[in-house]
């Protein structure tokens, strides 16, 4: 557990971003789930609620969820349902419902987690991030951009995307060993790798290809040749490896 | 009968689904000071230097205590009956440390927090040791892990020890004529290496205690345990203080499956509230609990299978070798199950050897875990009998009933009379409830899955022969109720609930007149506690006798009564009669408590028996593999248990039901993972991976019920046995349904699929 | 200084800024909150906040300010129709899951509509029990949706 010198529940995102930037042990609270389990000293802790970032709305071309959005709303809301089922179902694979109450996908997506099976669903997608210092990111840039002491408080997602998803876990409920989500739009197509163990990666070629009408084994052999894979206590480099054409196959056969 | 073979539901059930405070930690009161312990972070070390005088100065703190302040007398927390077979070889603190999470200091403060604030300001000198983390290489390793002065209780003929070389015990037993004769007079012989991992018992209540002074002065311990009354007498061992000054209570339990059969958190609130005089408590977090108490033992098995061309099976040769971790408990005794529960199933032999080493090594000890050794034993020993039956190209059902023993045999392995058995029945029930004769072992499904099956055997003991006694108490109170006092350590299972079955049995009353006060050393009679399946056998017998006792002493009252002869008298349903006059034990009470030849009537009976009656099982395992992922799903396991009478229905099936749940956990999932400097990586349920309720499909129970001679109206034990046949039936499955034998646990997808 | 409703009572208590709601909920002495883990993995801790199953394990007693909060000390008439059911299998076994299981099952009764074997599965992954084996717990389960 962490400890707290002061507890802070702004009433608005700009005071919300001030508060965490007056102080560099200062941090912001999601869920807590996560948060809970490290042994840090926190300065401010910074609670989102007040903020109403917990809706999850449409416009015509796009979906708009707020960073404080539980992981249960968004397995459960129409919306996303919707338009993004493989979202959802991505979601629901998560540890337990009681959990998935209280994570938040603001701060889940914005720690990056390695293990995430959202992050890959939303680069699939094109998504795009806003952050209340730094500003609109699409959600591979912020995967890398320097992002300490701000606020994700809200995610865009394109339509007009259809996102598939799949997993394999050792254990229901536990980290994914590897996940995979494709994005497929009029244009494109994203394909994403996840829990590798190490974070979401698009594959790049293995997409172009894919978009260029490549048969499942062209496309398999470039995501052999161009995604990393690493080894953990979950699967090996050569597990994942084998893996991730099986993933892709059931997706394509999916289709 | 009316009450054995019934179901009831378990006599703390309403407490418990109304969520009363019956646990360790809802009953310390909140002045409790909150205990926390240093532990070590290298693997094996000397203390040098360690100043805690930062520590004991911050806000709140009552104690900090090292090893400079506890007592010097070697001890053993193995919860077994004296003299322990488990070595004398740790202190409260130690100068020296063993394992990654071995106990350095102890804090007590008034909040956690500020124990854990003092934690930080110890400041400990280390001189560290080469480790010995590899147990195939600990015997003569340079390394002496234990080079202290160790008491053994065991003589060394008889255990085999020699610290000096790492060995904690090393001994072996040879039955019927010379192995190496017959095994090469074999027409087929087969010799395969087993290894299975350390699981954790994973219950959900963590190690907790709880210690106050009472008005006498006296040291009184509430702690969440399996055995209350050894507790007693190593606490006085370990603190140096008379026995006659502890009295140990156990509440309600939040499970234990051995782990709580070793005494790992009563020291240290124990010596902060003799030290301090104030109440303290200790709740281990999960992490500890993973990372400092202990687990099954890690072994390394080598069988040796002799059969003739026809199936019988002529010779076994059993060796384990063992990984102990850093303290011995429960070590010898472990082991010796290996053998001792796994080759008396087979009794066409002409020779069998069991032998084993037990080895100390810089990793979290090794402690009781359900089925204890019985399981890892099960595991090598059938997977290599199926093995030999796929050589032979047979059925295994068939070999296995071609091959086993049968009641009224006594056993060439071990040496043990066999009063009661249904084994047969047992592998014929599950082998028509799976449907094995209909169906090919291997079937590929419309999408690409494939259906494979597996079987395997086992048994266990009830109780531990010529050493386990218990002893009960029964009163019949002046108001015709009447009160038991056990000590058989109910951690969740329901024995409580058995052993109320059977004292209603016995003294033909309704259920609700029996009032059960268990485990509290001032007030209960001794019982080695809830450990080796003892529980409905050992201690129920204990009931039926100091029922039986009871029974006779209220017909001798009834006799003083109507001046007749006790043998003019009958009791039949809490009603006593002679001729047309008659009492109920409401007018007895009355009678019993008014002038001169008044007195309560007290029943006592105790138990102990030179075997231990085995229990047997089948299990068939049907699962469904992925041959894309090598993922591997049990979508149906069928367990038939021949416990002897099944005295509760319900609770007897949520045992087979768990154990074969747990079973499965151990086969497929439960990995224990140790970085290179001694940390346990898999010290929590986010990287150890016990099952969840979408890992589980049908599990299908069914008895067999025997009748042994020597148990309560025929019961036997079943708590542990149900655990053994999951891994050797899956890994027959999973060879089934790909051709590769698996020898290791837990057998992951990567391993099936790549073949390791 | 917050303010808790906890099975319809209001409380007032102060707790330190780090303080879970399962330590708030203990030391007002709702004790059928447990503690299995530190990794929100066991579900033990589950209380229903506004009507929600969450880990109180994990939710800090500050955020929990002005909520209203349901223990299984709270829901009695439906924790002794559920309770008979999992006595009745054997299904409480040592009891120490029993709470959460016991919130999670009743905020599953409200939430899902006829579900299927798979579906209770899922909805109670995240409740941890290691004596039962599940099957039991299923049994009482499927009775108790259908009272």
């Amino acid at each position: 557990m962490y400890t707290v010198r002061s507890y802070v529940r702004p009433e608005s995102l700009n005071e919300a971003i001030t508060e965490l930037r007056s102080g560099k042990h200062n941090r912001v609270v999601g869920g807590g789930v996560f948060l809970k389990m490290q042994h840090r000293a926190i300065g401010k802790l910074i609670s989102l609620d007040g903020l109403g970032l917990d809706q999850i709305t449409e416009t015509e071309d796009s979906v708009h969820i707020g960073g404080a959005v539980s992981l249960r709303e968004i397995e459960t809301n129409p919306i996303i349902l919707e338009h993004f089922p493989a979202l959802s179902y991505a979601v629901s694979q998560i540890v337990g419902v009681q959990m998935r109450n209280l994570a938040q996908i603001g701060a889940s997506v914005f720690s990056r987690y390695g293990f995430s099976d959202i992050i890959p669903c939303l680069v699939a997608t094109g998504a795009k991030v806003k952050l209340a210092h730094a500003g609109e990111f699409s959600v591979e840039a912020f995967l890398t951009m320097d992002r300490d002491w701000d606020i994700l408080y809200e995610i865009i997602i394109p339509k007009g995307v259809t996102l598939s998803y799949d997993n394999l876990r050792q254990t229901n409920g536990d980290f994914s060993s590897l996940n995979l989500a494709i994005g497929k739009s009029s244009d494109q197509v994203r394909i994403v790798y996840g829990a590798r163990p190490m974070g979401a990666f698009l594959a790049e070629q293995a997409s172009a290809a894919a978009g260029q009408g490549k048969t499942l084994e062209q496309v398999t052999q470039l995501v052999k040749q161009e995604v990393p894979f690493g080894t953990n206590l979950r699967a090996s480099a050569k597990y994942r490896r084998h893996l991730a054409g099986v993933l892709l196959e059931h997706l394509w056969e999916a289709e | 009968m009316k009450i054995v073979g019934r179901n009831f539901k378990k006599i703390d059930s309403s407490a418990i689904t109304s969520g009363k405070p019956i646990y360790t930690d809802d009953l310390a009161s909140a002045d409790a000071l909150i205990v926390k312990i240093l532990r070590s972070p290298h693997p094996h070390a000397i203390i040098e230097d360690i100043d805690v005088s930062r520590a004991e100065t911050q806000p709140g703190v009552a104690i900090v205590l090292t090893h400079k302040d506890v007592p010097k007398t070697r001890f053993t927390l193995a919860g077994q009956s004296y003299p322990e077979p488990s070595p004398y070889d740790q202190l409260i603190l130690d100068s020296k440390v063993r394992f990654v999470g071995d106990a350095v200091a102890i804090v007590a403060a008034e909040t956690e927090t500020q124990a854990e604030n003092a934690l930080k300001r110890i400041k400990v000198k280390y001189k560290k040791l080469e480790p010995v983390l590899d147990f195939e290489n600990a015997i003569d390793h340079p390394s002496i892990i234990h080079d202290e002065e160790v008491h053994f209780n065991l003589p060394q003929a008889v255990g085999g020890q020699d610290p000096s070389r790492n060995i904690m015990a090393s001994y072996g037993f040879t039955f019927g004529q010379d192995f190496e004769d017959v095994y090469q007079d074999c027409d087929v012989t087969l010799e395969r290496v087993y290894y299975v991992q350390a699981a954790a018992q994973s219950m959900m209540e963590t190690f907790r205690s709880y210690t106050y002074l009472d008005s006498q002065d006296r040291l009184c311990v509430v702690t969440s345990t399996q055995v209350p009354f050894h507790i007693k007498r190593q606490l006085a061992r370990a603190l140096e203080i008379s026995p006659a000054k502890i009295r140990v209570i156990k509440p309600r339990i939040g499970g234990g499956f051995g782990a709580k059969q070793t005494s790992e958190t009563e020291i240290y609130p124990a010596i902060v509230t003799l030290k301090t005089g104030r109440p303290a408590k200790i709740v281990y977090t999960r992490k500890e609990t993973f990372s400092s108490s202990n687990s099954r033992h890690a072994m390394r098995l080598t069988v040796k299978l002799g059969a003739d061309n026809d199936g019988r099976i002529r010779a076994i040769d059993l060796h384990a070798l063992s990984d102990q971790g850093g303290y011995g408990h429960h070590g010898f005794t472990t082991v010796k199950l290996v053998g001792e529960k796994s080759l008396p199933l087979y009794n066409k032999l002409d020779a069998a050897k069991f032998s084993a080493d037990v080895v100390y090594t810089n990793k979290l000890k090794a402690g009781a875990y359900r089925g204890y050794g019985a399981t890892q034993g099960a595991f090598a020993l059938e997977s290599a009998v199926n093995e030999l039956a796929d050589i032979l190209e047979m059925d295994p059902v068939q070999l296995r009933l071609m091959n086993i023993v049968q009641e009224g045999e006594h056993t060439l392995a071990f040496d043990k009379d066999i009063k009661s058995s249904k084994l047969d029945k047992c592998i014929e029930t599950g082998r028509d409830l799976i449907g094995w004769n209909d169906k090919p072992r291997r079937l590929e499904l419309d999408n690409g899955k494939i259906r494979a099956t597996g079987m395997a055997i086992t048994m266990q003991g009830s109780g531990i022969a010529n050493i386990d006694n218990a002893t009960a108490i029964v009163k019949l109170n002046e108001t015709g109720d009447v009160s038991l006092f056990i000590s058989a350590s109910d951690n969740g299972m329901g024995t409580d609930t058995v052993l109320m079955q059977l004292a209603a049995e016995t003294l033909k009353v309704n259920p609700e007149e029996i009032n059960l006060i268990a485990a509290d050393t001032d007030l209960t009679p001794y019982d080695p506690g809830s450990y080796a399946s003892s529980g409905a056998y050992v201690t129920g017998m204990a009931v039926v006798n100091a029922c039986n006792d009871l029974k006779q002493r209220i017909i001798s009252a009834a006799a003083k009564h109507w001046k007749v002869d006790p043998s003019e008298i009958d009791i039949d349903d809490g009603v006593i009669h002679y001729n047309d006059s008659h009492l109920d034990y409401i007018d007895l009470g009355r009678i019993l408590s008014v002038g001169p030849a008044g007195g309560t009537l007290v029943g006592t009976g105790s138990f102990g028996h030179p075997a231990s009656p085995p229990p047997y099982m089948a299990g068939f395992a049907e699962i469904e593999y992925d041959p894309e992922t090598g993922v591997v799903k049990v979508v149906d396991y069928v367990g038939v248990v021949d416990c002897g009478t099944v005295i509760n229905p319900p609770l007897a099936k949520v045992q087979v039901e768990s154990g074969i749940v747990q079973g499965i956990g151990y086969a497929l999932y439960e990995d224990v993972r140790y970085g290179d400097t001694g940390q346990l990586f898999t010290n929590n349920f986010m990287q150890y991976k016990i099952p969840t309720r979408p890992d589980i499909s049908k599990v299908r129970v069914a008895f067999e019920e025997s009748y042994e001679p020597s148990g309560p109206y025929g019961a036997k034990s079943i708590g542990e046995v149900v655990i053994n046949t999951s891994a050797p039936a899956i890994q027959s499955a999973i060879h089934a349904a790909t051709g590769r034998y698996l020898y290791r646990l837990p057998m992951k997808p990567e391993m099936i699929l790549f073949g390791e | 200084m917050i303010t808790l409703t906890i099975n319809g009572k209001v409380h007032q208590t102060e707790v330190e800024l780090n303080e879970v709601l399962l330590d708030t909920l203990r030391r007002l002495g709702y004790k059928s909150v447990k503690r299995g883990c530190e990794t929100a993995n066991c579900g033990l801790c589950t209380v229903l906040v506004e009507d929600k199953p969450v880990l109180s394990c994990s939710l800090l007693s500050l955020r929990a300010d002005g909520k209203s909060i349901v223990t299984l000390e709270g829901v009695r008439d439906e924790a002794k129709i559920l309770g008979e059911f999992l006595a009745q299998e054997g299904g409480e076994q040592c009891g120490y899951c029993t709470p959460g299981l016991m919130m999670n099952t009743i905020a599953m009764k409200r939430e899902l509509v006829d579900p299927t074997d798979e579906e209770i599965a899922h909805y109670l992954m995240g409740n941890l029990c290691r004596c039962s084996g599940y099957v039991s717990q299923l049994r009482a389960i499927r009775k108790y949706l259908e009272v």
